[in-house]
């Protein structure tokens, strides 16, 4: 359904649905692709045009582009459409691809206490102090830069920051989060435009078009800062703002007037606006449609998670479609009844998505991955998007899988059945032996102190060398009954080591252990001498005894590794 | 860049922005030591909306890496970058981490009542009820608007706390607030825990009168009407609910349960062969399907299934009851013991596993344990009756009979008439009817009397004995007819549980 136009996977474009757009610069009928890259800490954000199958030009951004947005700001012809940005508290607007000017969002007011403070500090902790009891009382957003700054720095820090921003006066800026454009009288494609600005102190604008100054009548304060915004209608006439919030309200505005129209239970991905219906996808990739009631008409579940929404105009058709980038490469495209007409699939999650006129094919796709490599398709004119029929019980017809069971089952069975009673005798009888054993193998354990259950010495052996001369290492450690606190020392206690006289010969064979202290490890040593002449290996035990007493507190046994036989 | 642009006139700085050349707005970190150095104060937080924007496409490394940028440029001092870390590390299961960030958020902003919201919910995850409950109290005192989720939210605190009448009381406010259905099960579960199954009917009634198409709300109402026992309106409500959503598999695993408990096999199958299809994983579903498969008598098959569900649950007495069941079936004693010894040692107080066993052992030639067996299960029949006092004590006699003990037969079976006797209104099954004489009259060759001999036949009255030619499987060897009434006791007790 679609044709490549132009792909090139070494773009490195990090970039947001934001910030992609097409627009005829040049005013010669050829679209360019408009993409804002933000770059990383080491390559600089830029503002990357596209012509064609290549890269036409690129202007390096002064901060991170939040958004941009082609549009026309004058009436003069030819219809040249300027491109602004939106990096934190300034506007950019490019005409002809060179700098045009710059717009800033107006400053918030400051807080009268803040002022004073800074207007009557005698030392540098005092400020600091001040400015700390303000900042839990109204919150650290509602101070100045200069404040905010001052409280993040570490103490020895302090000084020289006062001194290098000594004059610089008390501000409190503002930060684009979004932007949008809205037609102002007409409603044309080149029509004159105001730009429509979402900012972090929970405000929107409407810039008048020539002097960019915010328009007060129709600013609007919200509960939470938005994050998408779409415009529909005219600004001079009747006009409605669709709104959501990073909490996950849906808000709508009109002229100095906003309320919320309903909250989704999860923060939104992507919102589509149309004419009498709402798509959203949300954080748990689900895409839900709701009327401009707010009443829910239809949800559908993705297969992966969603990263971007864009919406399809195919004019010629008539048809309207959502294009919607999930995290596993495919880009679906879904009718305005939630049925997916087509995916495409790329090898990486998608970052980006647009759709619009490029070049001089007025329906193309543009698409990022998230490997910054960037794609351009053509919707061929023989495209059908109508939607399979999908037979709804499909899936009951399935057989129900039942595990087979073969022929052997068949036969144990029968055998069972002809031998129950010798079998389930058999059965007893062996697990009364077993229990027998546990208990004698416990019993015996037990006897000969070979389990460390109740005592309060840790042995531990390691042997070095490879033979016939090993050298047998133990530790001993004094645990105690309650090791730590309370647990006093033992005396009185030796090492003897039993072997076999045909393997081995060790020395000395009896070790005197001097007081141990609790939870510290004294470490021994012993010679092992093999003397077996083909270098086979055995036992040997290693038994601790209190003196004066036959009952030993603890045995190890010593596997010994096979010998090297000397010739 | 100069700071006069601080006044909200746009003025011409294109000499300014064509200066671009210059690779300002570095974020490493050597920039970011220096930067207070520069002129321009960067706005702590600019780039919170690219924190977002990552956030809300589950993009979470990228999304923590700028987070940490974020907080090594600010020394860990900006309110959004430690909140969505705290929600990131909160979905990845960090819960103290989580909640440790959202208390530096709420030292930042503390008049902010979404960061205390989270907290509270964090203390909840946490297990904290007391302290969320707390929390959630703050939050509504710096965010005066009555707000539903928090009533609820402090709802289910309390529900967890089990003080159910203030989780009943936060529920109402929050349904004053607003309608959810959310809250309606909540308060119906309040009413469940206080064993009021007419309560929660109730409130899901009104439920469904706000929500009628929502198919949860409908299928939780149609089980607790099979849990009370209005079949015929559980029905409907579980009907309506697989109309508005069919491939709800709570309301169809009720159908199907229901039509398998009046022996509708078949149609109980295709319900089980739709909800396979969501959730192929669920031990009760194969156990029920098993248990289908049971009564239909394709006994392969329902071990298949069977087997499978005491793969996917093997701790389940249920599953591990209908296997033995089952094997006793197949005739298979060694391991009908086995699965009935298991089920016994989960869940010793069902007097039906220890009649089963009892049936197990006799036919393992083991009569005293069979005996200890039988006695058992009389015994916790009598503190709970779950089992057909006839039929155990009947059981108890064909299996004495069965191993020669005729005279112990004769009293067990002498206690059976008199269960019959006292208990007018007992309906006694065919089968056992059948059995009941077959013994007596073998019992009678050996010249044993029984109280019914001189009045009329007390069991047999009323109801013509069945030809035998109709008893399936009916053999002249009582140690066979003993089967068969297992067989009757097999079918009614299927297992109509996991609703």
């Amino acid at each position: 359904m679609w044709l490549d136009a132009f792909s090139d996977t070494q773009a490195t474009i990090y970039t947001f649905p934001n910030c992609v757009a097409t627009a005829d610069l040049a005013g010669d009928g050829d679209y360019r692709l408009i993409i804002a890259d933000i770059g990383t800490g080491t390559i600089p954000s830029k503002l990357k045009i596209y012509k064609g199958t290549g890269l036409q030009s690129e202007v390096t951004l002064q901060d991170v582009p939040t958004a941009v947005a082609p549009m026309f700001i004058d009436n003069d012809s030819p219809r040249l459409p300027v491109i602004t940005v939106g990096t934190s508290e300034y506007i950019y607007v490019y005409k002809n691809l060179r700098p045009f000017f710059r717009a800033v969002l107006p400053p918030l007011q400051i807080n009268s206490v803040e002022r004073d403070i800074w207007g009557q500090y005698d030392s540098e902790e005092t400020l600091f102090e001040l400015l700390k009891n303000l900042r839990s009382q109204i919150g650290m957003s509602a101070l100045t830069l200069k404040s905010q700054h001052l409280l993040t720095l570490p103490q020895h820090e302090r000084h020289s920051f006062l001194e290098a921003h000594k004059g610089t006066p008390l501000v409190r800026k503002n930060i684009v989060t979004c932007l949008s454009t809205l037609r102002k009288s007409h409603n044309e494609d080149d029509a004159l435009a105001c730009l429509v600005i979402g900012t972090e102190n929970c405000e929107i604008f409407v810039l008048h078009p020539e002097t960019f100054t915010p328009i007060d009548e129709a600013k609007l304060t919200l509960t939470d800062v938005p994050v998408f915004l779409s415009t529909a209608g005219l600004f001079d006439i009747d006009y409605t703002l669709t709104c959501t919030t990073r909490s996950g309200q849906l808000l709508i505005g009109r002229r100095g007037w906003v309320s919320p129209l309903l909250s989704l239970s999860k923060p939104p991905v992507g919102v589509v606006c149309l004419d009498t219906s709402i798509i959203v996808a949300l954080m748990d990739a689900t895409i839900n449609c709701y009327s401009d009631k707010g009443s829910r008409l239809w949800t559908i579940s993705a297969v992966s998670p969603i990263t971007c929404l864009h919406r399809v105009q195919l004019r010629q058709r008539n048809l309207e479609l959502v294009a919607v980038g999930l995290h596993n490469g495919h880009v679906s495209l879904y009718t305005l009844s939630g049925e997916c007409t087509d995916t495409i699939s790329f090898n990486e999650p998608i970052s980006a998505l647009y759709f619009g006129q490029y070049g001089r094919e007025c329906n193309s796709m543009v698409c990022v991955t998230q490997g910054g490599s960037l794609h351009v398709k053509i919707l061929k004119r023989s495209a059908d998007f109508t939607p399979e029929l999908k037979e709804k019980g499909a899936g009951a017809m399935t057989k129900l899988q039942i595990p087979k069971k073969t022929k052997l089952f068949v036969d144990q069975t029968m055998r069972e059945r002809e031998n129950s009673i010798v079998m389930h005798r058999a059965f007893q009888r062996d697990a009364f032996r077993m229990k027998l054993a546990t208990a004698r193998t416990l019993v015996h354990v037990l006897n000969t102190k070979q389990s460390p259950i109740q005592e309060s010495v840790k042995l531990s052996a390691e042997v070095l060398g490879l033979g016939p001369s090993f050298v047998v290492r133990i530790g001993v450690m004094n645990i105690g009954p309650k090791s730590g606190v309370g647990s006093t020392g033992i005396s009185d206690l030796a090492l003897f080591f039993h072997w076999n006289d045909k393997f081995y010969d060790v020395s000395p064979p009896i070790i005197h252990v001097p007081f141990l202290v609790p939870s510290v490890e004294v470490k021994f040593q012993a010679k092992v001498e093999s003397i077996n002449p083909n270098g086979l290996a055995d036992v040997i035990r290693v038994i601790v005894l209190r003196k004066k007493q036959a009952q030993p507190i603890l045995v190890a046994m010593i596997n010994m590794p096979p010998s090297e036989v000397v010739f | 860049m100069d700071l006069d642009s601080n006044n909200s006139k746009p003025i011409e700085t294109t000499a300014e922005v064509s200066s671009t050349v210059q690779p300002t707005n570095q974020t490493t970190v050597a920039n970011l030591k220096s930067h207070h150095k520069k002129a321009e104060l960067k706005h702590p937080s600019n780039r919170n909306w690219l924190i977002h924007l990552h956030y809300v496409r589950r993009e979470f490394n990228t999304c923590k890496q700028i987070i940490f940028e974020e907080l090594l440029r600010l020394n860990g001092q900006s309110e959004y970058a430690n909140y969505i870390l705290a929600l990131i590390y909160r979905s990845e299961g960090k819960m103290q981490e989580s909640l440790d960030k959202l208390q530096v958020c709420h030292e930042l902003e503390p008049t902010n009542a979404n960061t205390v919201r989270q907290i509270a919910r964090s203390l909840f995850l946490l297990g904290r009820h007391k302290l969320a409950i707390d929390a959630y109290q703050k939050a509504q005192m710096l965010n005066e608007d009555s707000d539903a989720e928090t009533h609820y939210n402090m709802g289910m605190c309390f529900l967890f706390m089990m003080d159910l009448d203030k989780a009943k009381e936060h529920m109402n406010l929050s349904l004053q607030s607003r309608v959810t259905h959310k809250a309606f099960e909540a308060m119906a579960q309040i009413a469940i825990a206080k064993n009021s199954i007419q309560e929660a009917i109730g409130i899901y009634e009104k439920a469904v009168r706000v929500f009628p198409e929502n198919a949860e709300v409908l299928s939780n109402l149609g089980v607790l009407y099979m849990k009370a026992g209005r079949d015929d309106i559980a029905f409907s409500r579980l009907g309506s609910a697989i109309a508005f959503d069919p491939w709800n598999p709570k309301a169809t695993v009720a159908v199907a349960s229901m039509l398998q408990t009046y022996d509708d096999y078949d149609q109980a199958l295709a319900k089980y062969k739709v909800v396979m299809q969501t959730m192929p994983d669920s031990a009760s579903v194969w156990n029920n399907v098993g248990m289908c498969f049971f009564g239909k008598r394709k006994y392969v098959a329902s071990i298949s299934c069977l087997k499978r569900a005491y793969y996917l649950s093997p701790f389940d007495w249920k599953i591990l009851h209908n296997l033995g069941l089952l094997h006793l079936h197949m005739q298979q004693y060694a391991s009908a013991f086995h699965f009935l010894t298991a089920s016994i040692n989960l869940k010793p107080d069902q007097s039906h596993t220890f009649m089963l066993l009892a049936v197990a052992i006799s036919h393992l030639d083991d009569v005293e344990y069979a005996k200890h067996a039988y006695e058992q299960a009389i015994r916790l029949n009598i503190q709970n009756i779950t089992t057909d006092p006839v039929n155990l004590v009947l059981n108890y006699a064909v299996s004495l009979f069965n191993h020669k003990k005729f005279s112990e037969s004769h009293q067990k079976l002498v206690e059976v008439y008199n269960i019959i006797e006292n208990g007018s209104g007992v309906i006694i099954e065919e089968d056992s009817k059948e059995i009941y004489h077959r013994v007596k009259t073998a019992l009678k060759l050996m010249e044993f009397v029984f109280p019914d001999d001189n009045d009329q036949d007390v069991i047999t009255s009323g109801a013509v004995a069945p030809p035998a030619a109709t008893i399936p499987g009916a053999q002249p060897r009582k140690r066979v007819t003993t089967q068969q009434s297992v067989d009757q006791q097999a079918i009614g007790n299927l297992d109509p549980d996991l609703v």
